[in-house]
């Protein structure tokens, strides 16, 4: 810390000059959605909400299809007797089940992602495996292409596999698409691990399995961890193939129906409240998960340095 | 980490795989939100004539629709009753991706009734591929606290206009950007003074027609005048929109749905209604937006996809449904006596009988000269020069085909 | 077996996963993109081969070259502003000093709001009558005396206007792969740079800048990646305009795709961008083992 004790003010003052024009945009997504219509669009912007409203996120988290251009009716339609299978009726849920969904794909793809990722960019790294440098330009491939340029042939192929309109589905080629990241960031991490670590415990008798989960992995954590992150990155924040290959709405992705949410009913419009609401909505999980990674950062960070 | 294996163990055994019923299911892929209430609707309808049909709403949003749909086609996915947006079905009846319903039509009592130009653009060679489904109209709204009167001819606009510009208070916006905002809220404006985008054919591009040649004039000149906002070259829909609701612009272009947007900005806006019209007032226009209904030719369902299009198109479902929410009917023998048709709601459902809606089957790939005309002209190019030159592009468009 | 034999054995299968993943999930597809696009491919029925019609048909069409020259300058103006504030941010955060975990926290937030998101904000934010950023370029004298600075005036505005954006999103992405390769070296370098009495620039040049050249490779190889094929930005925030002078290359393909539905010549489009994203990509790979 002395290092930098001379420079102090401008460490500091940089820093913190960064960090209002990288909060500004969000910290005006967040007011803006709680503020009432007429203060949300004025000549006079005010830099925090005058008159507070949940109405958005009331509207979003218990979002009504059936509700939400005739709020007399609703109780007439309850009312009527015909029960419709829980199956088809989509009032009252709000975005809850594509929370969920979208949890679920996440998770499934930071899972699948590590496991794949972690094997992968050690074969290439630290094992003798054959052809490597040719695989390794394989595995990057899936980043030089777009994936709309893809949409028809992956739709084709999921049909044929059964798995459009399915998380599996999406979690696979979420997956796919992490591999060039993942295994990039995966082998810069085992890179830089010294040789001599893996001898030492092969004289042990380890197996190699035995040797990544023990010896390796503990030192390569920053490396997984980023790869954790960009996973949850990537399938959370997907739009477009959870908007092509999901077509019921049980299954649904959260950003989809968000999206719907604000893009409102007509061709033109645009709900600024409910826009805000919603962004802020999907932007706390994984900030909430980055935060929750953060601690294991510093962890495995100073954890490698005793070891060393 | 092992907190993360077993939750998303616990969320594998509790993934909604869809539940084997009975029931026959009708796949319907929507675009407005309203849909929700139609299929509700419908199914309460089917459950109390003891039909064993239950509809399923995918409802898509307007966004990126016929990327999903065109996907879907390719790849033969299952899609029993599509709600199109009218302008690509010209190009999906086409190619043959929509199911034949000219006899169904036809047997309708009230088939004189469907709107002509939305009726036109379902067929294809004397084919019925798609029926009306619900209405997009385009008019202008203005703000009765800064405009007690909408103008009633071009003159008249022009000397408000003045009026305007020497107070520094702004007129009227358009968004020059969005090329669907331009199509649905200026060419009907040309339209009213006798101007043609292409002709009725689609074979011939009319761009650059004396009339509409006239209107792009008019509207730059109240550029000039001082009561638009200068950029308004690069305005995008939401631009004038919130200008309008902010209580800064008295008047723009916008559709029906509008009525319902007003509500929420009641404190700076008193809102009135007033369709597009010619250089001397005489004459009425609007774009005829909305959405077609249609059965895909990977129906499973074609029965009841008809029953359910027979119910869309019935009272129940276009009045108690559709105009209940702000729409406007698709059948010119409901306007009168429905209840649920405002004032407002009427200079709109009145527009619908005299609008109009492009016919071509390459719509989306004139969009192109179309948005380089506007945001051209409104940046102070010269109108005739320009459209001449947009025109020869859409002309080789239309003639390269779809 | 060998010791040899038996490592590669296991090298294969652990490398295993991520290729049956890749090959059915990414070749198979690609392959059949690329069968695509030689043949004039309808919606329906059956596709009739053309040869190379698609290429040439794409490389006569005007529209290709425009949104090729602009996907490129957009490329060549927003990966340098990415990676300097990347750089910059990943050494302000790898500091040892009080905070640098909050730092990179806020630093990291940008990216983790989805895309569409910040773009329709942003959009917002540069509203010309109501755009918070507006007000700020006004008051620091941009727009003239009349104040109507609009930045989609031009084609050149409009773009600086999204790099802006991209950057504020990207940045964080850049900065956490740089922050972890950053960790990954080891202090003893740094004690060595000290003891030999280098400055803490000179430290960055010569010690930092080369032992994270891998990190920096994959950086920028994944900012030119995405900036080749930026799309959705483009789309929400300039539509292409004014006059299709921000158009991409992305957006192009989709409009041919999805929009005109021509499946081939849309096809034809995602091979280029593949081609030309893989020799950019090998040369850079080159560029970063040298010496190492």
């Amino acid at each position: 810390m002395r290092r930098y004790s001379s420079d102090w003010y401008w460490y500091y003052a940089i820093n913190y000059t960064l960090v209002i024009i990288i909060i500004f945009p969000i910290y005006w997504t967040l007011i803006s959605s709680f503020k009432k219509p007429s203060e949300l669009i004025t000549s006079e912007p005010t830099f925090y909400p005058h008159d507070l409203t949940l109405q958005y996120y009331d509207q979003i988290w218990n979002f009504d299809r059936l509700k939400r251009l005739q709020d007399t009716e609703s109780e007439d339609s309850e009312s009527s007797g015909v029960e419709i299978e829980s199956k088809f009726r989509l009032d009252g849920e709000g975005v809850k089940r594509p929370f969920m969904n979208s949890a679920i794909v996440s998770a499934g793809t930071i899972i699948l992602t590590i496991i794949v990722c972690t094997l992968g960019g050690y074969a290439l790294t630290v094992l003798n495996t054959p052809l490597k440098n040719f695989f390794f330009l394989l595995v990057i491939l899936p980043i030089l292409i777009p994936g709309i340029s893809l949409i028809i042939p992956l739709y084709k192929l999921l049909k044929d596999l059964g798995l459009t309109n399915t998380h599996l589905g999406l979690i696979l080629i979420h997956t796919c698409g992490m591999l060039p990241l993942g295994i990039f960031m995966m082998r810069n991490a085992f890179n830089s691990i010294p040789s001599s670590l893996r001898e030492v415990a092969m004289l042990e008798g380890s197996s190699e399995l035995k040797i990544i989960t023990s010896v390796m992995l503990p030192l390569a954590i920053p490396g997984l961890l980023t790869v954790m992150v960009f996973a949850m990155y990537v399938s959370w924040n997907d739009y477009i193939y959870a908007f092509i290959f999901i077509n019921s709405p049980e299954n649904t992705m959260l950003n989809i129906s968000l999206m719907k949410i604000a893009l409102g009913g007509s061709q033109f419009e645009m709900k600024w409240g409910s826009l805000t609401a919603g962004s802020i909505v999907s932007f706390l999980p994984i900030i909430i998960f980055y935060t929750f990674l953060q601690q294991y950062f510093v962890r495995g960070v100073t954890g490698s340095a005793v070891k060393e | 980490m092992k907190l993360l294996v077993k939750l998303f163990l616990i969320s594998l055994t509790i993934l909604p795989f869809t539940k084997a019923t009975s029931a026959e299911e009708l796949i319907i892929w929507s675009r407005g939100g309203w849909s929700d209430w139609m299929v509700e609707g419908f199914n309460k309808k089917m459950a109390d004539e003891g039909k064993d049909i239950v509809a399923i709403n995918n409802l898509i949003g307007h966004a990126d629709f016929q990327v999903k749909f065109t996907a879907a086609l390719a790849a033969g996915e299952r899609v029993d009753v599509a709600n199109i947006d009218l302008i690509n079905v010209p190009y999906y009846a086409a190619i043959g991706a929509l199911e034949d319903m000219t006899d169904f039509l036809k047997s309708q009592p009230y088939y004189d009734q469907l709107n002509g130009p939305m009726l036109a653009l379902g067929s294809y060679d004397g084919t019925h591929f798609a029926a009306p489904n619900a209405a997009d109209v385009s008019g202008y709204v203005y703000n009765k606290k800064l405009m007690p009167n909408p103008p009633k001819d071009w003159a008249e606009m022009t000397s408000m206009c003045e009026d305007f510009a020497a107070r520094g208070q702004l007129m009227m916006a358009w968004p020059s950007k969005s090329y669907g905002g331009m199509i649905f809220t200026g060419m009907p404006v040309a339209w009213a003074n006798g101007g043609s985008w292409v002709s009725k054919d689609g074979k011939t591009a009319e761009l650059n027609h004396p009339k509409t040649v006239e209107w792009f004039k008019h509207y730059q000149n109240l550029i000039n005048i001082g009561c638009v906002p200068e950029n308004v070259d690069v305005w995008d829909w939401p631009d004038k929109q919130d200008g309008f609701l902010a209580g800064d612009i008295a008047m723009i272009g916008t559709g029906n749905f509008m009525i319902n947007v007003v509500k929420d900005h009641t404190e700076k806006v008193d809102a009135g209604f007033t369709a597009f019209m010619g250089s001397d007032g005489s004459r009425n226009s609007a774009f005829i937006g909305g959405d077609l209904i249609a059965i895909p030719v990977t129906t499973g369902a074609k029965e009841a996809a008809l029953e359910y299009i027979e119910y869309v198109l019935s009272e129940a479902g276009q009045i108690e449904v559709y105009t209940k929410n702000g729409g406007i009917p698709i059948r010119a023998d409901l306007f009168e006596g429905n209840p649920y048709l405002t004032d407002d709601h009427m200079v709109f459902a009145n527009a619908s009988t005299v609008g109009d809606v492009p016919y071509t089957t390459v719509y989306q790939e004139l969009m192109d000269p179309w948005q380089v005309a506007n945001q051209r002209i409104f940046a102070g190019e010269d109108v005739q020069t320009v459209l001449d030159e947009q025109n020869a592009i859409m002309q080789k468009i239309i003639d390269a085909g779809h | 077996m060998s010791r040899l034999r038996k490592e590669q054995l296991v090298g294969l299968l652990m490398v295993s996963p991520a290729l049956i993943l890749l090959a059915v999930f990414f070749l198979y597809p690609l392959v059949n993109s690329f069968y695509m696009s030689f043949h004039k491919w309808p919606l329906f029925g059956k596709p009739k081969w053309v040869g190379l019609d698609n290429y040439i048909f794409m490389f006569q069409d005007e529209r290709f070259w425009e949104s090729l020259k602009f996907t490129f300058v957009y490329t060549l103006t927003v990966t340098p502003m990415l990676f300097v504030v990347a750089i910059g941010t990943a050494l302000l955060c790898n500091a040892k000093a009080w905070g640098t975990t909050f730092f990179r926290s806020i630093y990291f937030l940008p990216v983790v709001m989805s895309f569409a998101t910040a773009s329709y904000v942003w959009l917002w934010l540069y509203s010309e009558m109501y755009g918070v950023i507006v007000y700020a370029l006004e008051f620091f004298g941009f727009g003239g005396e009349n104040k109507n600075l609009n930045v989609w005036k031009t084609g050149t505005s409009s773009m600086w206007a999204v790099n802006a954006m991209v950057t504020w999103k990207f940045s964080g992405i850049q900065m956490i792969i740089l922050i972890a390769g950053l960790q990954a070296i080891r202090d003893d370098y740094y004690e060595a740079s000290k003891l030999m009495g280098a400055s803490r620039w000179q430290t960055i040049w010569n010690v930092t800048l080369p032992l994270l050249r891998p990190s920096i490779a994959l950086a920028l190889i994944l900012s030119i990646a995405g900036s080749i094929q930026a799309y959705e930005q483009f789309v929400i925030m300039t539509r292409g305009g004014p006059s299709n002078s921000t158009k991409t290359l992305v957006m192009h393909t989709v409009d041919m795709g999805f929009d005109y539905f021509k499946l081939g010549p849309a096809a034809s489009l995602g091979v280029i961008i593949m081609i030309i994203l893989f020799i950019l990509t090998v040369i850079q790979l080159r560029l970063f083992r040298k010496n190492y």
